[in-house]
């Protein structure tokens, strides 16, 4: 273990942000020290990514089961113990943050559970579990203090009936009705996790699609793939008020296009932009320029403050686990004096709900309002054999170009494993690859990949199978 | 080099070949080489016919035993010989690597050429930043903005042979050579009343005059034998030193409708007499002007002249001819008021600026040569020197 009083870097909050900058310096044979106040692993590990994804692989396999018969395979007698779910989901939570634990133990990082403040340009003080307290002096500080559940006006969370995802992933009984406040990533997933566990589901959004950071095209498509699934859609519609009722259920009050719309359920779900946790962190005494309530950075991750980086949640931008792994080892580079940049046009967006989705890049809105002349190039799912054999038919590849050089702009999937294909849309982007690229690429057969290609010929009128 | 001309071949299909005898004659930066055979064996093709250009690397042909196969390679074919074959029958155009396909070895992202080809860029020119050099998109862009040229073109210009080696060469010698320069005033008198007496006498038997630049090689020639640091060629870590004084001409020469330069070269110079360096020169200049100067006429020079008198310029700073390490730039010959014993007199003076590789020579050393030289002129040169 190094010298614990003048350390190299001190990184505050050990998410995946936090955690990565930590043993990307210490990689680069730098001391360096990591603070944690809750849980090593940070919101990915805990109450994110993994935890969702797993009561999500339930939910596959649930939907799976429903369709068994179509595929040959009677199956009699499916029932679901959500305890188990969920005790599988903590076994793979615990399995990864102990994983964790060891990295950073054999990258010989300096771990510190307790809750870091910024005490000086070079000083962060540590308030220990038990009331010690201690001084970290590191030439570099890294914030990676992350995000917390979304603050929302209208309603006040008990997290046992009205829930964040924090708490609904801890729920040991499948709700008879189930409302999701918000139709982006984190609503579509636990519409779809209770959906598949037999809630009666309904999904309400106040904008007029689903998904609405994301090309236009998938959000229409989801909204098709959620009423077969038997979820209820509801756009258009803004929640002014969610109260808890005497007779134990949540009561909501909406707006939908100008008229009332009412509903109760056994558990509400409310989803939205998190809030970043930098409030007490005395940034602003040291003189670290905050703006909105995030840290603004330079493409280095440096904030207003020379020495002191900032990763991942609380910058801003897209809040996804990767932008802030990826940030964080660009801030461990940039501390090292390797002069690393984050490219913020090759960010994946993913959605890992049945079918997946998946976008990089821009939609074709977003497109046209840069000012491109955009050429698309589309295919629907129904075309590819690959889908047809596994009985998912719904979805489609889009690929956005610029009209006059080819230039891929965006890319979006909604596909079975479309979180794994964006990759090579996202490899290609980097590599400013054109559309001609990935359509003269050969593609195994049969394949979702192959929706790609064609969708990429599409853009020069060459799509084979449409 | 980077490309050559095929000018002759002394074999032809099917002749057999000894190791190191000729096989063809090449022209490269204005030089004609004789190409020795690297094997023995029989010349089985020709693929560049004569007085044809190619690249370095491009095969131009085969030796082989009688009835070996050749390999499958594209085969140069372009010129004016067979101008019928630059197709083959699959469409792909055979011939020297085109700028296309000099593009291809450069790292560039796809979109990158994209760009590059929309807008007619050389890939070549520019410097790229991503992964090991590789050009992207930003790098394309950055470029054209720096080229944005708004001036209206009125032609285009392609340099070829000649002017192409001339800039390579300039570039080149600024490049490697630490250029200084420095001049110096002559009083001319000396200079102009033996040229006007050469010159009577020559004329009365009916032969040509000698030039300004005559009696300059000779003077220069001898200043360079008393100190011949500057007639010299820097070889890595190694100065050579020359013993014979081979003062090259720069000579303004008309190549394909446009201006070039030749260097003719006065051999020996320092061995040489006022008229016989006059009349060589003479000839040497008249064969550069109609292109029938050859390689020796253009090689083997260690110091040059450049005299734009002419055209009524005083001073300008040439440019070291490379390998040399010095060059000397001649001025016209203005009458002047001088102050000479507190009067005032009219005298013609001339100023000679010489450019040297101060890695070479320092500033004191080239500085004495310069007075050498003034002195000579002012006071020893004559027809007999």
């Amino acid at each position: 273990m190094p010298e614990q009083s003048k350390l190299d870097v001190v990184v505050i909050g050990a998410g995946i942000g936090g955690y990565v900058a930590a043993i990307r310096s210490a990689q680069l044979g730098k001391t360096a020290a990591l603070i944690e106040k809750d849980r090593l692993g940070g919101t990915c590990l805990n109450w994110g990514c993994i935890p969702t994804k797993a009561l999500l692989a339930t939910a596959d396999f649930i939907y799976a089961a429903k369709r068994s018969e179509e595929l040959g395979v009677t199956l009699s007698d499916v029932t679901v113990d959500i305890s188990r779910a969920m005790a599988r989901k903590d076994a793979i939570v615990n399995r990864l943050t102990e994983g964790v634990r060891l990295l950073v133990k054999k990258n010989g990082i300096i771990f510190i559970e307790g809750k870091g403040t910024l005490l000086s340009r070079s000083q962060v003080g540590v308030q220990k579990p038990d009331g010690a307290r201690e001084t970290i002096e590191a030439g570099s500080i890294v914030i990676a203090a992350g995000s917390e559940e979304p603050k929302l006006s209208f309603v006040e969370v008990d997290e046992e009936r009205i829930l964040t995802s924090k708490g609904a992933l801890t729920l040991t009984e499948v709700p008879k009705s189930f409302v999701v406040v918000g139709g982006g990533a984190v609503g579509i997933e636990f519409a779809m996790i209770f959906n598949a566990l037999g809630a009666h589901v309904r999904l309400l959004e106040s904008l007029p699609n689903l998904l609405h950071t994301l090309d236009a095209d998938i959000g229409r498509t989801y909204q098709r793939v959620l009423k077969k699934k038997g979820v209820e859609v509801h756009l258009n519609t803004e929640v002014k008020a969610v109260k808890l009722r005497s007779d134990g259920k949540v009561g909501l009050k909406a707006v939908q296009r100008g008229s009332a719309l009412d509903m109760d359920a056994e558990k509400v779900l409310v989803s939205g932009r998190r809030s970043p946790l930098i409030t007490d962190l005395g940034l602003e005494k040291i003189g670290v320029q905050v703006k909105d309530g995030f840290v603004p950075v330079d493409a280095h991750q440096k904030t207003s403050v020379p020495n002191i980086y900032a990763v991942g949640d609380v910058t801003g931008g897209k809040m996804l686990a990767h932008v802030a792994m990826n940030q964080g080892v660009i801030a461990a580079e940039n501390i090292a004096g390797l002069g690393s940049t984050f490219d913020p046009r090759t960010v994946p967006t993913c959605v890992y709900s049945q079918p997946e989705v998946a976008s990089v890049g821009l939609s074709e809105d977003e497109a046209k309002e840069q000012g491109h002349e955009v050429a698309v190039g589309k295919t629907p799912l129904l075309a590819s054999g690959r889908a047809l054999t596994l009985d998912e038919t719904e979805g489609l590849a889009k690929v956005v170009c610029d009209a006059e050089t080819g230039e891929i702009l965006g890319v979006h999937l909604v596909a079975p494993h479309a979180t794994e294909l964006i990759g090579e849309a996202t490899l290609a982007m980097r590599m400013e690859c054109t559309s001609e690229e990935i359509g003269a690429l050969l593609h195994a057969h049969p394949t979702i990949s192959e929706a790609l290609m064609e969708a990429a010929r599409a853009i020069s009128k060459k799509a084979i199978h449409m | 080099m980077q490309k050559g001309r095929v000018i002759r071949w002394l074999k032809k299909e099917g002749d057999s070949i000894e190791k190191d005898n000729p096989l063809l004659e090449v022209e490269a930066d204005k030089v004609t080489t004789e190409v020795e055979s690297p094997v023995s064996g029989v010349l089985l093709k020709i693929c560049v016919p004569e007085d044809t250009e190619v690249a370095v690397g491009q095969p131009i042909a085969f030796i082989g035993k009688i009835g070996e196969p050749l390999p499958s390679i594209n085969v140069a074919a372009e010129g004016k010989a067979t101008p019928e074959v630059e197709t083959t029958s699959t469409g792909s155009r055979e011939g020297p690597r085109t700028v296309e396909e000099e593009a291809e070895k450069v790292r560039a992202s796809p979109l990158a050429r994209a760009l590059a080809k929309q807008h007619g860029l050389d890939l070549a020119q520019i410097r790229g930043t991503g992964p090991r050099g590789r050009i992207t998109k930003e790098d394309i862009l950055e470029f054209m903005e720096l080229r944005m040229d708004t001036r209206a073109v009125k032609e285009i210009i392609p340099l070829k042979g000649i002017q192409k080696t001339i800039a390579g060469r300039m570039a080149e010698s600024i490049r490697t050579a630490a250029h200084c320069s420095m001049t110096i005033e002559v009083d001319a008198s000396r200079v102009i009343a033996l040229r006007r007496e050469v010159n009577a006498e020559l004329q009365a038997k009916g032969e040509g005059g000698i030039s300004f630049t005559d009696i300059l090689v000779k003077a220069v020639a001898t200043a360079l034998t008393e100190d011949p640091i500057l007639n010299s060629t820097l070889e890595g870590e190694r100065l050579k030193v020359f013993r014979d004084v081979n003062i090259g001409i720069a000579v303004e020469v008309e190549t394909e409708g446009a201006s070039g330069l030749l260097v003719p070269v006065v051999r020996e110079a320092h061995n040489k007499s006022l008229l016989q360096i006059a009349r060589e020169a003479r000839e040497l200049i008249e064969r550069a002007r109609s292109g029938k100067v050859s390689h020796s006429d253009l090689s083997g020079g260690t110091f040059t002249i450049t005299n734009l008198g002419m055209f009524g310029v005083q001073t300008f700073v040439p440019i070291i001819n490379p390998p040399q390490t010095a060059i000397l730039g001649v001025g016209a010959i203005i009458e002047k008021p001088a102050i000479v014993n507190g009067n005032i007199k009219p005298q013609p003076s001339l100023h000679l600026t010489l450019s040297f590789d101060h890695r070479v020579v320092n500033g004191a050393r080239s500085a004495r040569f310069m007075q050498r030289l003034k002195q000579i002129l002012e006071t020893e040169i004559s027809e007999q020197t």
